[in-house]
């Protein structure tokens, strides 16, 4: 049976999350139709397509699948939400080991078991923090998964020691090559293990300057004064930015050179 | 666009953020930046993980057909704590989550400020809170007005005073017996018998 051959007048509890504008989010009319024929589905069915892979024609959306959980726990239920959270934590873990980069095994594994607590909890929140879920899944995973790197960056770079930390002069230039494997998809392992340790060391304002700079193509003064650019961004003048540049480069350079 | 409200958090931020557009753009940010300057220090450390997530090499790991080993499997940890914080919730509460209730929220301050923005006193807005006002003997400008009031939208308001008239939970009560669930009575009968003066019970009254 298609997603659309049954249609049922069901009416779905309303999003109260305000946007940063003051509206309140709104499910897209194809989640509100999905959820009012999923809540018409015997367990067995809805199972089944909770189940399916995603992107399959009778796979549900995690957008529906969030929704019915939180119903369920609302309703003051618990059977519903027994059987579907493990699904979509399966489905979410399968999606998160695809997508985190640039960490060991271990530490990939402790995002992803930050990200699925995180995901986890909202859904038991009695608020409506998880709101978003219901209307764009993916981003919100999405959301969750670059803070935890984020996170777990920063607990990374606690343990470095930062000893021969180097501020002499260079020519930036002479170290775009190792931006450029970093860029690389063909980088090796101990090339990755060398950016990793590398982006570990920098402090957070050279790190802050490198990678946007180098990496996200955002100009340290822009020529046109609309244009966003790093000295407006990180409230700092070029000559410091500079600076900052040149040390991560610097320090990216030693690496490369002696990686122990 | 307008300023955030004012509880927005982090996380309203770094959403606000990844909406803007598929990759980091320095336009977006600059934007996101200026509307939650409180959090310039973690939007950019996020915006840099971000770029860092897009264009490090990937590990030759993708999401198809991906089986993780039990002991690499992040579910069945976060599964157990979640079924943990389920049987909590279900030994302390006897139940589910109680319906969204827009009035939860609310203050002794900001019931006040609610009762005076749609013109009621705390007696008869306290009587909207317990659902003891027949929802449908209410003027539905004063709903509207109600639900514009309490930043909810109209269909959670009216599902909430559609439901079975309660005790609210959470509040001290002097009397020495345990305060009973009264019958519900039509709003004409709760503005009769409410504080207001003549006129303003008048102006309740007339409303559509």
């Amino acid at each position: 049976m298609s997603k659309a051959a049954r249609s049922v007048a069901v009416t779905v509890t309303p999003l109260t999350r305000q946007t940063g504008s003051g509206e309140f989010l709104q499910r897209p009319a194809s989640i509100e139709h999905e959820i009012a024929n999923a809540v018409a589905l015997p367990a067995g069915q809805l199972r089944a397509r909770a189940s399916a892979k995603p992107g399959d024609e009778e796979s549900m959306s995690s957008e529906c699948i969030v929704h019915l959980i939180r119903q369920d726990l609302r309703d003051g239920s618990r059977r519903l939400a027994d059987e579907l959270t493990p699904l979509l934590l399966e489905r979410c873990e399968a999606s998160l080991h695809g997508s985190v980069r640039g960490f060991t095994s271990a530490a990939a594994r402790d995002i992803r078991e930050d990200v699925l607590d995180r995901l986890a909890l909202s859904l038991l929140g009695p608020g409506d923090e998880a709101d978003f879920l219901e209307v764009r899944f993916g981003l919100a995973l999405k959301r969750l998964r670059i803070d935890a790197c984020r996170r777990q960056r920063r607990r990374d770079q606690r343990q470095i020691l930062l000893d021969d930390y180097c501020a002499g002069e260079g020519d930036p230039d002479s170290t775009i090559p190792a931006i450029d494997r970093l860029q690389s998809d063909r980088a090796r392992q101990e090339d990755r293990l060398m950016i990793k340790q590398a982006l570990a060391s920098l402090a957070a304002p050279e790190r802050d300057v490198l990678v946007l700079h180098r990496l996200a193509g955002i100009p340290l003064r822009s020529k046109v004064k609309a244009h966003p650019d790093l000295v407006s961004l990180l409230k700092c003048s070029e000559r410091t930015l500079r600076n900052r540049l040149r040390r991560a480069e610097r320090r990216l350079q030693m690496l490369q050179e002696s990686p122990e | 666009m307008s300023a955030p409200s004012p509880g927005s958090s982090l996380q309203d931020a770094f959403q606000e953020l990844v909406a803007r557009s598929d990759s980091l753009d320095a336009a977006a940010l600059e934007a996101t930046i200026s509307r939650y300057p409180q959090f310039t220090a973690e939007l950019t450390e996020f915006a840099v993980e971000w770029v860092l997530q897009d264009q490090l090499p990937d590990d030759g790991k993708t999401s198809e057909g991906v089986e993780l080993s039990k002991g690499d499997s992040a579910t069945p940890s976060v599964l157990a704590r979640f079924r943990q914080h389920l049987d909590a919730r279900d030994a302390n509460s006897g139940g589910g989550p109680a319906p969204l209730n827009p009035f939860t929220p609310l203050s002794p301050t900001g019931m006040r400020r609610v009762a005076a923005a749609v013109g009621i006193d705390k007696t008869l807005l306290a009587k909207l809170r317990d659902r003891r006002i027949v929802a449908t003997t209410l003027p539905s400008s004063l709903n509207r007005d109600l639900a514009s009031a309490l930043q909810v939208p109209g269909a959670v308001l009216d599902a909430h005073l559609a439901a079975p008239a309660c005790v609210p939970a959470g509040l001290s009560f002097k009397s020495a017996n345990r305060p009973e669930v009264g019958s519900k009575e039509t709003f004409a009968d709760a503005v009769q018998r409410s504080s207001l003066d003549d006129e303003d019970k008048a102006g309740l009254l007339a409303l559509d």
